[in-house]
C-alpha cells in the first residue's frame, strides 16, 4: 500500500513539473492566439525545433544543456519572426482557410526539412549538470533534477512573460493590439511590428520550453504533432488568450496525460482483473485529444477565457 | 388575432438591458415603422423576433403560436423572413443562385425554384444581373438582392433592417415603391425598421417609436411626430418646450 | 428523372472546359489499352482513388467551408469493415462495402452533432483529434489486428469479381474508374441541388442562411456524412487493392491531410478542383518517390515540396488552382 501511494505521489509530482512546461508550451501559442486570432498549426513544430536547439547546443558545444536556454530562446525568436514576414503576413490577408492551410503547411515544412536534416531517429542528452540526477524526499519520492529545474524555469518564464504584458509599455501595446487592432491602428501603435513580435515571443516561449523540455524527453522531428495537440488542448482548457489560464491549464494536462501510468500503478497492484484491450497508457494521449473535443463541445471559452 | 403579438419582452445582454417590457402587435396588412434614436434596442427588438436572440423576458406569438425562443431558422420557415443590413457575400453565390436558397425553404426541386427565383428577378427588375456576383453590384441593387431573396421564401411578415441606408433620393424613391408593391401585391405584411425619416413617413401606416430599450410611443406617423417624448427622445429635452413654447 | 438531368447538366461550364473534361474522360476510359508500365498503372489508380477521396472531402470541406482534417478515420472504417468481414466470414466485396459505408456514415452523425458546434480552427483541430483518437484505438484493438494491421487471403481463382481480387491491376483501374464516373456526377447533382445550394449559403453567411429558413448545423452534418460516404467507398476497395491495411495506412493523419491538400490545392469548392490537385500531386508523389528512393538521405523531399507549394496557395491564391483559372478569366473579361 505504501509501495502504491509513493508510486502515485512520484507520478502526480513528474505531472506537475511536465505540466509547468506545457503551460509554457502553450503559452506563446495563446499570446500569438490572443494578439492576431491565427492560429499556429506549427506550433508543436517550433518546439522541435527548439529541443533540436537546445540539444545541438549541448552536443556542439560540449557544454550543459541548460545553457542550450537562450540559444534555444534566440532561435524560436528569429523563427517566429520570420515566419511572419516570410508568411503569416500574407496569409492574413486571405480568408480563414487560408491560415489554416498556410500554417499547416509551414508545420509540414519544418517537420520534413528536419527530418531530412536530423534524421528520424530520437534523441535525447545523455549528459550533463542535472541530466540523470535526482533527490529525493520522504520516504522514496524521487524528483528528477531535470524535471524540477525545467518546473522552475517555466515559473520564472511564466512571471517575465506576464511582466512584460501587464507592466511594460511594448505589453500594454500588445494587448491593445489584440483587443482592437484598428484603434491600436489609430492610436499610433504599429501594429504590424505588433504582430511580429507576438510571433517573435510565442517562438521565444516555445523554443526555450523545448530547450527545458529535450532534458527529459526525447526530441525527433514528429514529436511536433502530439505538442501541437497538448498546446491546443492546454489553451482551449485555459482559454484562448488567456496567460494564467495557460498556466493553470498546463498543469490539469500534465495530469490528464500522467493518468494512464497512474491509473496502470493502481490496476497493477490492485491486481489483474481482465480488462480487455491492453494497457491504458497506450491511450495516454487520447486522453489528450479526447480533452480537446470534450472542452470545445462543452466549455468553448476554456476556463479563463475572454475570447471565443 | 394580431399577426405578430409581442408582450412584455426583454432582452438582457450581461449586465446591459437592451429591452424592457415591450409590448405591441402587427395585424396581418399593416405596413408597420419601428423608429428610435441611436442604441435605443431598435436592432435587439429586431433580432429578437427574428429569433436570432431568446428573449430573457416575455412572450412573442406569430400567428397565434408562442414562439418565444424559436431559432431564427424556425421563425423563417413559419412565414417570417428578414433581410439583412450588412451584406457579407465572398461571392460564391450569384444573384440568382442566392434568391434560389430563399425558394428553395418551400421545395426541394431544382426546377421549381430555378422558376420561381427568375420570377421573383424579372418583377424586381434584376432578371438581366441573374449572372452576376452579388458583391460586385452597387448597393442600391444589392438590397433589392436581399429583399428577393427574402421574398423567394413565401412570408407572412416580412422584417426589414435599415434597407434606406445608403441610398440617394433616386434610389430611396424605388424602395419605397418596391415596398409598397411587397405589401400591396405580393400581401406581405411589413414591418420596417429605419433611421430614415422620410422612408417610415411615407410608408407606416403606424409607427412604433422606442428609446432607451422601452417603448415609448405608438401611432400614425403625422401624430407621432408631434409627441413631446418622441421629441425629446431624438432632439432632447430643450427643443420640447421651444416646440411647444411656440405652438 | 430530374434528378439525372442535373447531375448531367454541366452547362455552366465553358465550351472549352467541357472539352478539356472529355477529352480528360476519353483518355482515362482507354488508358488500360495504351501502352504503359505497371508503375503508370499504380499511380493512375492511386490518382482516381484520391480524386474520389477530394471529391468526397469536397462536399463539407469546399462547399460547406470547414476544413476537416480527420477524414482518414473513415478510409479506416471503410477498409477494415471490408477486411475484418472477408477474412472472417467470407462476405463479398459488395455486401461489405455498402456496410462499411453505413458504418462510417453512422459514426459520422454521431460525431458530427457535437464536432459541428464548432468551426474554423477549433473544428481543423478536433477532426484531427477524433481521428487520431480512433486510430489509437485501432492499433489496440486485437479483433482488427492492432498495430500490425490485416493481411487478405486469397480467396480462390483469381480474376475474382465477388472479392475483388485480381492479378492484373487493369481490373482494379476500371473499377475505381467507375466510382470517379459516379462520384463525379454524383458531385456535380449535389452542387445543383437543394443542399449544394443551402450549403453555399451557409459558407457565405451562416446568419443569412438560418434567416431562409436553413437548419445549418443540420445542413452541415449530412454534409459531413456524405463525404465519408465517398472515403468509406474508396476505403473498402483500398482493403482489396493491398491486400494488406494497417492504422498508419489507412486512417493516419498522413492521409487525411493528403486528401485535403490535395482538393484544396486543386480548388475546393469547385467541382472539378479535387481531380486536378490529385492530378498534379499523385504523379508527384510516386515519382518523387521513386526517385528518391534510390537516395535516402533526401526523405521527405516530396512533403517538403508539397508544403511550399501549400504555402504559396494559402498567401496568394486560397482557392487554389481552380481559382487561379477563374481569376484569370474574370480579368481577361474585364
Amino acid at each position: 500500500m505504501e509501495h502504491l501511494l509513493i508510486e502515485i505521489t512520484k507520478a502526480l509530482v513528474s505531472a506537475l513539473f511536465m505540466g509547468m512546461v506545457f503551460g509554457l508550451v502553450a503559452l506563446g501559442l495563446t499570446i500569438i492566439w490572443g494578439v492576431m486570432d491565427i492560429v499556429n498549426f506549427a506550433h508543436g513544430e517550433f518546439l522541435m525545433i527548439g529541443m533540436y536547439a537546445g540539444l545541438l547546443t549541448a552536443l556542439i558545444l560540449k557544454v550543459d544543456p541548460l545553457f542550450g536556454l537562450p540559444v534555444a530562446g534566440v532561435v524560436g525568436f528569429l523563427l517566429g519572426v520570420a515566419c511572419y514576414y516570410g508568411l503569416v503576413k500574407f496569409l492574413l490577408r486571405g480568408p480563414m482557410i487560408a491560415q489554416l492551410f498556410g500554417t499547416f503547411g509551414l508545420m509540414l515544412f519544418l517537420r520534413n526539412v528536419a527530418l531530412m536534416v536530423m534524421g528520424a531517429d530520437p534523441q535525447s542528452a545523455h549528459q550533463g549538470v542535472l541530466v540523470g540526477k535526482s533527490f529525493v524526499i520522504g520516504p522514496g519520492i524521487v524528483i528528477e533534477l531535470t524535471k524540477l529545474a525545467a518546473g522552475g524555469l517555466s515559473v520564472v518564464a511564466f512571471a517575465t512573460t506576464w511582466w512584460l504584458m501587464n507592466r511594460t509599455e511594448i505589453g500594454r501595446a500588445l494587448t491593445a493590439t489584440a483587443l482592437d487592432a484598428q484603434a491600436a491602428r489609430y492610436m499610433g501603435v504599429p501594429t504590424e511590428k505588433m504582430n511580429a513580435l507576438a510571433w517573435g515571443l510565442g517562438g521565444v516561449t516555445v523554443g526555450m520550453a523545448g530547450a527545458l523540455l529535450v532534458n527529459f524527453w526525447p526530441v525527433d522531428p514528429n514529436v511536433g504533432l502530439l505538442f501541437t495537440m497538448i498546446a491546443f488542448t492546454t489553451v482551449a482548457l485555459g482559454g484562448f488568450g488567456s496567460i494564467p489560464g495557460a498556466a493553470f491549464a498546463g498543469l490539469i494536462v500534465g495530469l490528464v496525460i500522467n493518468i494512464a501510468p497512474i491509473w496502470d500503478s493502481i490496476h497493477a497492484f490492485l491486481g489483474p482483473t481482465s480488462f480487455q484491450g491492453g494497457q491504458l497508457h497506450q491511450f495516454k494521449y487520447s486522453f489528450v485529444y479526447l480533452a480537446y473535443f470534450l472542452i470545445m463541445v462543452l466549455r468553448p471559452r476554456g476556463l479563463f477565457g475572454w475570447k471565443y | 388575432m394580431a399577426l405578430l403579438d409581442v408582450k412584455g419582452l426583454g432582452m438582457r445582454f450581461g449586465g446591459l438591458e437592451a429591452n424592457w417590457d415591450i409590448s405591441f402587435q402587427v395585424e396581418a396588412g399593416e405596413l408597420v415603422g419601428l423608429i428610435g434614436p441611436n442604441g435605443a434596442g431598435k436592432s435587439t427588438l429586431f433580432n429578437c423576433i427574428a429569433g436570432m436572440h431568446s428573449p430573457t423576458v416575455g412572450n412573442i406569438f406569430f400567428r397565434g403560436q408562442n414562439v418565444t425562443g424559436y431559432r431564427a431558422y424556425e421563425m423563417a420557415r413559419l412565414g417570417l423572413a428578414r433581410t439583412f443590413q450588412v451584406y457579407v457575400a465572398t461571392g460564391d453565390l450569384n444573384v440568382l443562385e442566392n434568391v434560389m436558397v430563399g425558394a428553395f425553404m418551400r421545395t426541394s426541386s431544382l426546377v421549381k425554384a430555378r422558376t420561381k427565383a427568375e420570377g421573383i428577378l424579372e418583377n424586381m427588375n434584376l432578371a438581366s444581373l441573374a449572372q452576376e456576383r452579388v458583391a460586385n453590384l452597387p448597393v442600391a441593387a444589392q438590397k433589392r438582392v436581399v429583399m428577393a431573396t427574402a421574398l423567394a421564401t413565401d412570408p407572412e411578415l416580412l422584417l426589414l433592417d435599415e434597407v434606406a441606408a445608403g441610398l440617394n433620393p433616386t434610389e430611396m424613391d424605388d424602395m419605397i415603391r418596391m415596398i409598397r408593391w411587397v405589401h400591396g401585391q405580393l400581401h406581405v405584411t411589413v414591418m420596417v425598421v429605419e433611421h430614415v425619416m422620410e422612408l417610415v413617413m411615407k410608408l407606416s401606416h403606424r409607427v412604433l417609436v422606442v428609446e432607451s430599450g422601452r417603448l415609448i410611443a405608438e401611432g400614425e406617423p403625422s401624430d407621432i411626430v408631434r409627441r413631446p417624448e418622441v421629441i425629446k427622445a431624438y432632439l432632447g429635452e430643450r427643443y420640447v418646450t421651444e416646440q411647444l413654447g411656440e405652438e | 428523372m430530374e434528378v439525372l438531368k442535373s447531375a448531367f447538366d454541366f452547362s455552366d461550364f465553358p465550351k472549352i472546359d467541357l472539352c478539356v473534361a472529355g477529352a480528360v474522360g476519353a483518355f482515362l476510359l482507354v488508358f488500360p489499352a495504351l501502352p504503359h508500365s505497371g508503375f503508370t498503372m499504380a499511380t493512375m489508380i492511386q490518382f482516381l482513388m484520391f480524386s474520389v477521396y477530394g471529391m468526397g472531402w469536397n462536399t463539407i470541406g469546399g462547399y460547406g467551408g470547414q476544413v476537416d482534417l480527420g477524414k482518414a478515420q473513415y478510409v479506416g472504417i471503410g477498409a477494415y469493415t471490408t477486411a475484418v468481414m472477408m477474412i472472417r466470414w467470407d462476405v463479398p466485396f459488395w455486401v461489405s462495402m455498402p456496410i462499411g459505408m453505413a458504418l462510417a456514415v453512422g459514426w459520422s452523425f454521431m460525431i458530427g452533432y457535437p464536432l459541428f458546434r464548432l468551426r474554423g480552427h477549433y473544428f481543423a483541430i478536433a477532426t484531427i483529434a477524433t481521428s487520431l483518437i480512433l486510430k489509437d484505438v485501432f492499433e489496440s484493438w486485437s479483433f482488427v489486428g492492432a498495430a500490425r494491421g490485416l493481411k487478405i487471403p486469397i480467396k480462390g481463382e483469381m480474376p475474382n469479381f465477388l472479392f475483388l481480387q485480381f492479378r492484373q491491376d487493369y481490373y482494379y483501374y476500371y473499377i475505381i474508374l467507375a466510382f470517379f464516373f459516379i462520384g463525379l456526377f454524383y458531385l456535380n447533382w449535389f452542387r445543383h441541388s437543394r443542399i449544394g445550394h443551402q450549403l453555399r449559403c451557409i459558407k457565405d453567411s451562416e446568419d443569412v442562411a438560418q434567416s431562409l429558413g436553413i437548419d445549418a448545423h443540420w445542413a452541415k452534418i449530412k454534409a459531413y456524412a456524405t463525404a465519408t460516404a465517398f472515403v468509406a467507398a474508396v476505403g473498402s476497395f483500398h482493403a482489396c487493392y493491398n491486400f494488406n491495411i494497417e492504422p498508419e495506412d489507412v486512417m493516419g493523419l498522413d492521409l487525411s491531410v493528403l486528401i485535403a491538400l490535395m482538393a484544396m490545392l486543386g480548388g475546393a469548392g469547385s467541382l472539378f478542383g479535387p481531380i486536378i490537385g490529385a492530378a498534379i500531386l499523385v504523379p508527384m508523389k510516386s515519382f518523387l518517390g521513386a526517385w528518391l528512393g534510390a537516395r535516402a538521405g533526401l526523405i521527405g523531399l516530396d512533403l517538403i515540396i508539397y508544403s511550399t507549394i501549400i504555402m504559396a496557395i494559402a498567401a496568394f491564391e486560397p482557392r487554389g488552382i481552380w481559382g487561379l483559372i477563374t481569376r484569370l478569366r474574370q480579368a481577361r473579361r474585364n
